[in-house]
């Protein structure tokens, strides 16, 4: 229906004064679940402002189904927002929240209401529907920002840092509900992260911001492809595989466990065989190495950024 | 989903909305409903509801009263209080409840951050403000409107041939409407002007009481002619008393001479600006001044404000809750005259407007100026 990509970033640019948040970014927005990904201060919620008309560019254009947000309120019916910092009234109930907030989004009354009550139940808040929200948990509260982000049900949703302050647990339910709203609900998902772990395990797509540039811009599967590197996981006699496999004409190289070789084509396969029996090393799992959305990071210092995950 | 079995429950699962999407039109209306239902505090705790409450009975229970006393008297006084001067017995009282009031429509959703949340949706700032703005006007004329409206109704019925006073007083409807809707929208400009800068409720409320009771109470003193005993405001007169003033005098004198104690008469003075005054003399004064060789000495006891009116005349628009008094004067004949419809009365018409539209529109301009640079 839509020619358009879901959001189209042409030579976007934000300054603040002499602050350059964005320096003329060029990249589109598909279908599925996309991870914006960066160190903080990367300029994420800078682009998610931009694309939400919260913020005018200051060169290039931000455009939402061929729209321009910033200057067409009217673009905005087709999108969500969760912002990451609170934004919730304390003083109303989830169900009242939500019904007025489907009608702010352009739904009639009647209609906002069958939404609100289907969108508490898709975001298991049913039971809490009608106590204050001033009284829900953390991950309740993020679950009604959720839900006020999809009520209207958008084409596409802009999450930015949805499982900021989440514990470990409450953080993998935000997960689950991200991309179950994004694989079950049809609704396409960018999802901003600092957290490598999360954006490697929930996207389709990503797109690494650092420093105001596009660094990647990718899908995570061809990221994550397998490599030419073949491991060869052993428990001991790591030193006896090394010079067994070296007699044969192949280089090898060990990271803790493993003894990496470079593989191509399986023509290696029966040396290895035989220089694991010569060894005479415990195997205990021989695979193709993936590649992992970490080493993206791996050259500049903000890589550690990925902490715990 | 026709073709599931009927009488068994499963989960249908995510479904896509079809329906119609109305946009902007639909976003303002949501706000401003909205805003109206928080207001009221409908949908909401059993505390929010205490102020709409409280604001209705402030406006209706004056009107309550002096119907109760009206139908007691029996009609002997037509209209104990005329519609005009109503609006000003409550309109303070009123303004200090919308002070506390109209700022929970401002500051919650800019310290919780729900704007942020409004400003993603198909809508602008402006829509925003406006629709906030429409929604605590309608609530507060409404309940301004209340009072009068009873009153009136109120009269027509307790007269003797309500009919006929229908008939004579219909264009009172017009004018009460009116009348509301001025107060209403002076209510409801200052709390939300204030509320656009206040970064807590309480703030706002304590601002707005603070220039409700303040600003009546400086421009009072300023204007308000005070009667300072034996000080220096007052002015003398020396001249010769008239032939009639010494017959009225000795009259006077003989008239009362059987009475015990100090018995007072009027005497008229004409002084030299052409004002004519008149004073409460005592008898021994008129004996002491028809002795003193036919000159006598008239202190003018004329109350004289701290101001002078020329003045005082200007002063007073700044008193907030004048404001609107000015503009249902207008729409009022019958009023009583006092210090403020005096001053003000030095005026063209058109004056009190604009100072009435000055009170109403500048903290809309400073809620817009404070919030058009606003960023979520």
């Amino acid at each position: 229906m839509e020619s358009a990509p879901l959001l189209e970033a042409a030579s976007l640019t934000k300054r603040y004064g002499r602050v350059l948040a964005l320096d003329s970014v060029t990249f589109t927005v598909g279908e599925g679940i996309t991870g914006l990904l960066g160190p903080n201060g990367a300029g994420k919620s800078t682009a998610i402002k931009l694309f939400l008309g919260l913020l005018q560019p200051t060169g290039g254009a931000a455009q939402v189904m061929g729209a321009q947000p910033y200057h067409d309120v009217n673009a905005r019916s087709l999108i969500g927002y969760m912002p990451e910092h609170d934004c919730l009234p304390t003083s109303v109930n989830a169900s009242e929240f939500l019904t007025h907030m489907a009608q702010v989004s352009g739904l009639p009354p009647a209609q906002a209401r069958t939404r609100a009550a289907d969108t508490m139940r898709h975001v298991g808040l049913d039971e809490a529907r009608y106590r204050s929200i001033g009284e829900y948990s953390t991950g309740m509260k993020q679950r009604v920002k959720l839900a006020q982000a999809i009520v209207h049900d958008p084409r596409l949703v802009l999450l930015d840092e949805p499982t900021a302050g989440l514990d470990p647990g409450g953080r993998e339910e935000m997960l689950d509900l991200v991309k179950r709203t994004g694989r079950d609900f049809g609704i396409s998902i960018v999802f901003s992260s600092h957290l490598m772990g999360e954006v490697e395990r929930t996207c389709d797509n990503i797109i690494v911001l650092d420093g105001g540039r596009v660094t990647h811009q990718e899908s995570v599967s061809s990221f994550t492809r397998s490599t030419d590197i073949l491991a060869v996981d052993i428990d001991s006699r790591h030193v006896e595989l090394v010079s067994a496999l070296a007699s044969r004409g192949i280089e090898a190289e060990r990271e803790g466990n493993s003894i990496l070789v470079s593989h191509e084509d399986g023509q290696h396969l029966p040396a290895i065989q035989d220089a694991l029996i010569e060894a005479q090393a415990p195997l205990r799992r021989m695979g193709f190495r993936r590649r992992m959305l970490t080493e993206i990071f791996r050259d500049s210092p903000d890589g550690s950024d990925d902490a715990g995950n | 989903m026709a073709s599931q079995p009927a009488g068994q429950l499963f989960d249908i699962g995510y479904q896509r909305y079809d329906g119609p999407r109305q946009g902007r039109n639909r976003a303002r209306l949501a706000l401003f409903v909205g805003g109206v239902r928080h207001t009221l505090g409908l949908g909401r705790g059993g505390r929010s509801k205490i102020l709409p409450v409280l604001m209705v009975l402030v406006s209706v229970v004056p009107a309550a009263v002096i119907l109760v006393l009206a139908a007691i008297g029996g009609g002997i006084i037509d209209r104990p209080v005329e519609l005009g001067d109503y609006f000003p017995i409550n309109s303070l009282l009123l303004l200090i409840i919308s002070g506390i009031l109209g700022p929970t429509l401002l500051i919650p959703d800019r310290t919780d951050n729900v704007l942020s949340l409004y400003l993603v949706r198909p809508l602008g700032m402006l829509d925003y403000l406006a629709a906030r703005w429409f929604a605590f006007f309608l609530v507060t004329s409404l309940i301004v409107l209340a009072g009068p409206l009873i009153l009136l109704c109120g009269y027509i019925l307790l007269s003797a041939d309500a009919a006929q006073e229908l008939r004579d007083n219909w264009l009172d409807f017009p004018k009460v409407l009116l009348g509301a809707a001025a107060l209403g929208a002076f209510i409801a400009s200052i709390p939300l002007g204030v509320a656009a800068f206040a970064p807590r409720r309480v703030y706002a409320a304590a601002f707005v009481i603070g220039v409700v009771l303040v600003g009546p109470t400086v421009v009072g003193i300023l204007t308000e002619p005070i009667d300072f005993d034996g000080s220096s405001f007052q002015q003398t007169v020396e001249r010769p008393i008239t032939e009639e003033e010494i017959a009225e005098a000795d009259q006077f004198i003989d008239a009362t001479r059987s009475l015990p104690g100090d018995a007072e008469t009027i005497i008229n003075v004409e002084f030299d600006s052409g004002e004519s005054r008149q004073y409460l003399m005592s008898r021994n004064d008129v004996e002491e001044a028809l002795e003193g060789g036919n000159v006598t000495t008239f202190e003018s006891d004329e109350p004289k404000s701290l101001l002078d009116p020329e003045i005082g005349k200007w002063v007073i628009f700044t008193d907030p809750t004048g404001a609107t008094v000015f503009v249902t004067d207008l729409l009022f004949e019958d009023v009583q005259s006092n210090n403020y419809r005096q001053l003000v009365a030095r005026h063209p018409d058109y004056y009190p407007v604009a100072a009435y539209l000055a009170w109403v529109l500048i903290p809309l301009a400073l809620m817009w100026w404070r919030y058009r640079r606003y960023t979520a």
